[in-house]
């Protein structure tokens, strides 16, 4: 078979760590880093021994790519989430990604770009909780992952897959509120090929390893108009005289389809990777590796849409907009080289060496291509502002769809009914529409450049000690080029009569603007970190770990510093055996967060746009292409009040402030189980996590307009609501690694997730800003913000096996199933604030309005490999992800009303007034799991 | 590696000692205008005009630097809504209807914000054609105000930016030789604490930032809750209990 053995003398290829004295003395493991504790709560996984499991769900965060970040869904304690996956409460963002010996997360924003193929992975080795100390900062989950090598032996690989969206299962209708435009998105297509080749070049000595694969993704966005039912009514709420006719199931508006109207698009994406590795071995103590991976993600451009670099969804929501403003060309490169070295000195001592840089360059560029520095040049979509046209429907009549389209004459009867009293423009209505160019275009560029040392020893000293120590270091700096298409963002306001522009650019004086066509904000933040740990076995069996860390970050120009960093770090655990075959430990570790750059370049650059009014009369917004710098001085309106010295233009950000007492964010984790190894290789376990945030970096908003970044509720933001984020989860796992042809790993969690900070993103808006969300903004929209949060699942299954059948003739059959089972996300009932508008008041506590259904996933995975030569297999798979087509919904509108309301304080729903306009959506879904995919596979294998 | 750590230990030993001594806060203005509530401290030249309050509007502006925005040396424009309204009658590029000077980056020693000196707001009415009794024109010469705005103070923190002010306006109407001098007391926002129903008094708790529907405050003041105020009776707005100087 093609899957080398790694750990001489250890059967295992999924497996936890034992601090037992056996693992330690026989096998440097290849990471370094997390060598050394066993009370943690993690596994070891090699993705060769799980490939009997359906885990490339094409819909997946990295699906398409087959990323490694999936392994982690096998383990208890995490779940998907927007970015990511998220462990034991944390956000995904939170997580710290090691390739190699060095961090590949995104380092302004924290997640993981890389979707790095589980194919030239040889170890994912992932932390659920309990990280050891040299893995440095980081509040979430932890993956220490290592690439091949190759090895003594020639191996060569090539994989294909292919999942057609014709067999793509049903998905629900989505619901779109005040607009004919209606789009729907279907799978189309994922295909990927791959190939990677490893080897000796020199026996013994030097070995290569290479790949590279390429992934394209593609889906159909089928659009469509739908005209509006109304009734006549006579309530004095109805602006218009009609009220909407709505479906009693879903509580949206009756709509009729206008024949002609649909049209489909496509949404395209490519993810390419390649990694290049050298490994030369001088003798048996000593080893160095030079890798250089990395993965470029392209998508969009030309007539199709793009994807969100980010989260990987499609990146339009409603086609409700000309393709030249919705259009854009996203790409995101992130490339590593890593440079490591492994040296075992005498029997007693090991060093550890790695140092590394990774460049990540994302970019957001419009439909043609052009991008945030053409935006001067005539002729690119850059050179276009955007223009949004919007009437909400209070007063004036909304904007009729054919204001924008052509509509065809069928459709006119429609939208128009002869005899009847309502107006066109409200049964065609277009809703918030969008013209012209792409809007905010933007280049980030980061480097990231990172160096540890570990060096272990043993010693002798009342028992038998393991002393390591290490320091790292960072620099990171990144740049970021932004600027509005078309030098300008126009958006119809006030009734039509105005249009806002929006242009970066500062005041000089009253009334005296400077614009500019993009501006460019630099940021930078150094790092540098030791740790001293101690294993102590003080009998066989029994051993006590200590150790304490010590970190300082400063962003640059000292504008933000967090000096002094400690965390301690202690865990005892005991082998009843003495024989590696069971043990209970405990572990209590202070955990500091690894502050990404966001917060120095969204909140602490001086960047500030002006905001004016213009008469839409005196300015040629329906011509877009000719609006390059928006409206001219002619047509502005004094829109301020008399007071201020200026009438024509105003400011808007820039004014932000950072507390000189700021303390870095950290939690406190507690971990304390047990795991037995029984017969038939199985493992048994039960693992308690509490995870409990001390205090948590983030921006609150200041009266003048400004923003205070700080701790909320401490030093200089001691007005603001405290942060409060608790977890506690038991996990019960039956692990059986991949032995002897079968593979199981099952899990039953419970747990649940309270406060009032998600992490780095807000779950319910999906903004991801770390340190900078709109949480803990305005003091007086937190009450009730504080309860279950929406990463809260009650219990959680997963069940996970596969099982080799050998056949004669040399072919092997492969059956592989997974059910993932968990309760629903709590939900809150919101309703309007006076002043900050729509959902911002949470009217009851957070959470407890009630909860989303429980979800359902079954996946298969049916493989047949033949050995066609000596060294030669080919295997062919079908995967099928979500069997049997469930459809539940995972994620409900929560506005109850859009009435102006107060919270009620520890309410319940008998509290609520009965007065307030209920929307009919609430409590409706809005999103839905995945439905069911197939996935076929073809690979060689030599 | 020893020479990246040479380079990072004095930018570390920066970061541990810059948490030694506070740095000084950041000069911020408030966005929406202060309600400046006036007390005269002496007139002369007759009977003249007196103002009791008024809402006055400060701009901050950034220096121009060789590529974008210098904010080390920036400046300060203030201006009363007389001013403001009175600046729509004339054209504005040639009249200035508000005080102009440079401002500083940081809060001094005392915490305390000072522009520099500041040049007067100087508005000039044209004069204006009137018919007399019997139908002749005469002309009327356009009024001529001078607004003078000195001292002006700020006490800002990291947490509490300038919402406050105090300073000492000196008006003088040219024309008919009044001249006014005020000591001012400034908080923003403005706040208008009239209630709805003319007979009843004016309200305390319309001053509040906590929403209370019952009170007709259904959105809070968005007066920072750590400042005292009190609802004047005579101007009907919102204004400070104590010194606008007062320590928080």
């Amino acid at each position: 078979m093609v899957f080398p053995f790694r750990i001489p003398g250890v059967a295992f290829l999924v497996g936890v760590f034992l601090a037992t004295p056996v693992v330690l003395a026989e096998e440097p493991l290849p990471s370094g880093l997390g060598a050394g504790s066993g009370a943690r709560f993690g596994e070891s996984i090699d993705p060769a021994g799980v490939r009997l499991l359906p885990l490339m769900a094409p819909e997946l965060r990295g699906g398409p790519a087959r990323s490694f970040e999936n392994l982690a869904l096998l383990l208890p304690g995490t779940q998907e989430d927007l970015y990511g996956v998220s462990f034991v409460g944390a956000s995904s963002p939170e997580n710290t990604f090691f390739v190699d010996g060095i961090r590949v997360g995104n380092p302004v924003l924290g997640v993981l770009q890389m979707p790095l193929s589980m194919e030239f992975v040889e170890r994912a080795d992932v932390t659920v909780a309990g990280a050891d100390v040299a893995f440095g900062r980081g509040m979430g989950g932890v993956y220490d992952v290592t690439t091949k090598s190759g090895g003594d032996r020639f191996h060569a690989s090539t994989w294909g897959s292919l999942a057609p969206g014709a067999l793509e299962g049903e998905r629900p209708l989505r619901v779109f509120e005040n607009t004919v435009i209606h789009t729907d998105p279907r799978l189309d297509g994922v295909r990927d090929l791959g190939g990677s080749v490893g080897g000796p070049i020199v026996k013994d000595r030097l070995f290569f390893f290479a790949g590279g694969s390429l992934a394209r993704r593609r889906y159909r966005l089928d659009r469509s108009l739908n005209a509006m039912t109304w009734t006549p009514s006579d309530d004095f709420g109805d602006v218009f005289g009609a009220k909407p006719t709505l479906d009693p199931e879903t509580g949206a508006q009756v709509k009729t389809r206008l024949a002609g109207t649909e049209r489909t698009e496509f949404a395209q994406g490519d993810v390419g990777q390649w990694i290049g590795k050298l490994t030369y071995r001088h003798s048996k103590a000593q080893e160095v590796t030079l890798s250089v991976f990395g993965t470029y993600a392209g998508s969009g451009g030309g007539a199709t849409y793009a994807f969100d670099p980010r989260s990987d969804a499609i990146g339009v929501d409603n086609l409700n907009g000309e393709l030249t403003a919705m259009g854009r060309r996203e790409t995101a490169l992130t490339n590593a080289v890593v440079l490591r070295g492994t040296s075992l000195l005498g029997r007693d001592a090991r060093l550890d060496t790695a140092l590394g840089w990774v460049r990540s360059q994302t970019e957001t560029r419009a439909a043609d291509g052009s991008g945030v520095d053409d935006i001067g040049t005539p002729g690119t979509l850059a050179h276009v502002p955007r223009v949004l046209w919007n009437r909400p429907l209070d007063s004036v009549p909304p904007h009729p769809i054919d204001d924008f389209e052509d509509l065809p004459t069928s459709a006119y009867p429609v939208c128009s009914p002869p005899g009847a009293p309502i107006l066109f423009a409200l049964n065609c209505a277009a809703g918030p529409y969008s013209m012209g160019g792409p809007g905010l275009l933007s280049r980030f560029t980061a480097d990231r450049i990172e160096g540890r040392a570990v060096v272990s020893l043993r010693a002798r000293g009342l028992g038998e000690h393991k002393i390591r120590a290490g320091i790292d270091f960072e620099v990171a700096t990144v740049s970021r080029v932004q600027g509005y298409s078309g030098a300008a963002l126009v958006r119809e306001s006030l009734g039509g009569s105005f249009v806002r522009n929006e242009r970066f650019g500062y005041l000089a004086g009253p009334d005296a603007p400077v614009t500019y066509d993009s501006t460019t904000t630099r940021a930078s933040s150094y790092g540098a970190g030791a740790f001293l740990a101690d294993t102590w076995r003080i009998v066989d069996g029994f051993v006590i770990e200590a150790s304490v860390r010590y970190d300082a970050q400063v962003f640059g120009a000292g504008t933000l510093a967090l000096p002094f960093m400690i965390a301690p770090r202690a865990a005892v655990t005991w082998d009843p055996t003495k024989k590696g075959r069971a043990r209970i430990f405990a572990t209590y570790g202070m955990r500091y967060q690894s502050v990404p750059l966001d917060v120095s370049v969204r909140a602490l650059a001086k960047e500030t746009r002006l905001s004016s009014f213009h008469q839409t009369s005196g300015c040629r917004v329906n011509a877009p292409e000719d609006l390059y710098g928006g409206c001219g001085r002619e047509s502005a309106s004094v829109i301020v009040n008399p007071a201020q010295p200026s009438t024509l233009y105003s400011l808007q950000g820039g004014r932000n402030a950072v507390d000189p007492d700021t303390s870095a964010p950290a939690s406190h984790q507690i971990v304390a189980g047990a795991e037995v190894l029984v017969p038939l290789g199985v493992r048994l376990g039960a693992v308690f996590v509490h995870d409990e945030l001390i205090r948590a970096l983030e921006d609150t908003s200041l009266s003048t307009g400004g923003f205070l970044i700080g701790n909320p509720g401490a030093g200089a933001a001691v007005f603001a609501t405290e942060a409060e984020r608790v977890y506690n989860g038991l996990s019960i796992t039956v692990m059986r690694p991949f032995a002897g042809g079968f593979v199981g790993i099952a899990s039953y969690t419970f747990s649940s997730l309270y406060g009032n900070y998600s992490g780095f993103f807000r779950q319910d808006t999906g903004q991801l800003d770390p340190n900078n969300t709109t949480d803990f903004d305005e003091p007086e929209l937190d009450t009730n913000r504080t309860g279950l949060l929406p990463g809260d699942h009650t219990h959680s299954v997963k069940l996970y096996a596969g099982k080799e059948f050998v056949l004669p003739a040399g072919v092997i059959l492969e059956a592989g199933a997974g059910y993932t089972g968990r309760s629903g996300t709590p939900y809150s009932m919101l309703g309007s604030h006076a002043l900050f508008g729509d959902g911002e008041v949470f009217i009851l506590p957070r959470g407890s309005a009630g909860r989303t259904p429980w979800v359902n996933r079954i996946d298969a995975r049916l493989g047949v490999s033949a050995q066609l030569r000596k060294d030669l297999r080919l295997g062919a798979s079908v995967e099928i992800y979500n069997l049997a087509g469930s459809q539940t919904e995972t994620a409900v509108d929560q506005n109850y009303t859009y009435n102006d309301v107060q919270a009620i304080p520890d309410g319940t729903p008998d509290d609520v007034p009965e007065d307030l306009v209920e929307n009919p959506r609430y409590g409706k879904p809005v999103a839905w799991q995945a439905p069911r995919q197939v996935r076929f596979g073809l690979r060689v294998d030599y | 590696m020893l020479t990246l750590l040479r380079r990072i230990a004095p930018l570390l030993l920066l970061a541990a000692t810059a948490g030694c001594e506070d740095p000084p806060a950041p000069c911020h203005v408030a966005t929406a205008p202060y309600y400046a509530r006036y007390r005269v401290l002496s007139q002369s030249g007759g009977l003249c005009d007196i103002r009791i309050g008024e809402e006055v509007g400060i701009e901050v502006y950034p220096g121009r630097g060789p590529d974008g925005p210098d904010s080390s040396r920036p400046s300060i424009a203030v201006q009363s809504s007389f001013m403001g309204q009175m600046a729509f009658m004339v054209d504005r590029d040639e009249q200035r209807p508000y005080s102009f000077g440079s401002f500083p980056e940081l809060a001094d020693a005392d915490g305390l914000c000072r522009p520099g000196d500041l040049a007067p707001a100087d508005v000039q009415f044209p004069s204006q054609v009137v018919f007399d009794d019997l139908g002749n024109p005469f002309e009327v010469p356009g009024a001529h105000v001078r607004e003078t705005w000195k001292d002006l103070r700020m006490l800002v923190t990291h947490s509490l930016p300038g919402v406050r002010f105090a300073a000492e306006l000196t008006v003088e109407d040219l024309t008919n030789g009044c001249s006014v001098r005020y000591e001012v007391s400034a908080l923003s926002p403005s706040v208008d604490c009239s209630s709805f129903f003319p007979e009843a008094t004016p309200g305390d708790e319309l001053c509040s930032p906590e929403p209370d529907p019952s009170t007709g405050n259904p959105s809070g003041s968005g007066i920072d809750p750590r400042i005292q105020t009190r609802c004047d009776s005579n101007t009907l707005h919102c204004v400070l209990v104590g010194s606008p100087l007062d320590p928080l």
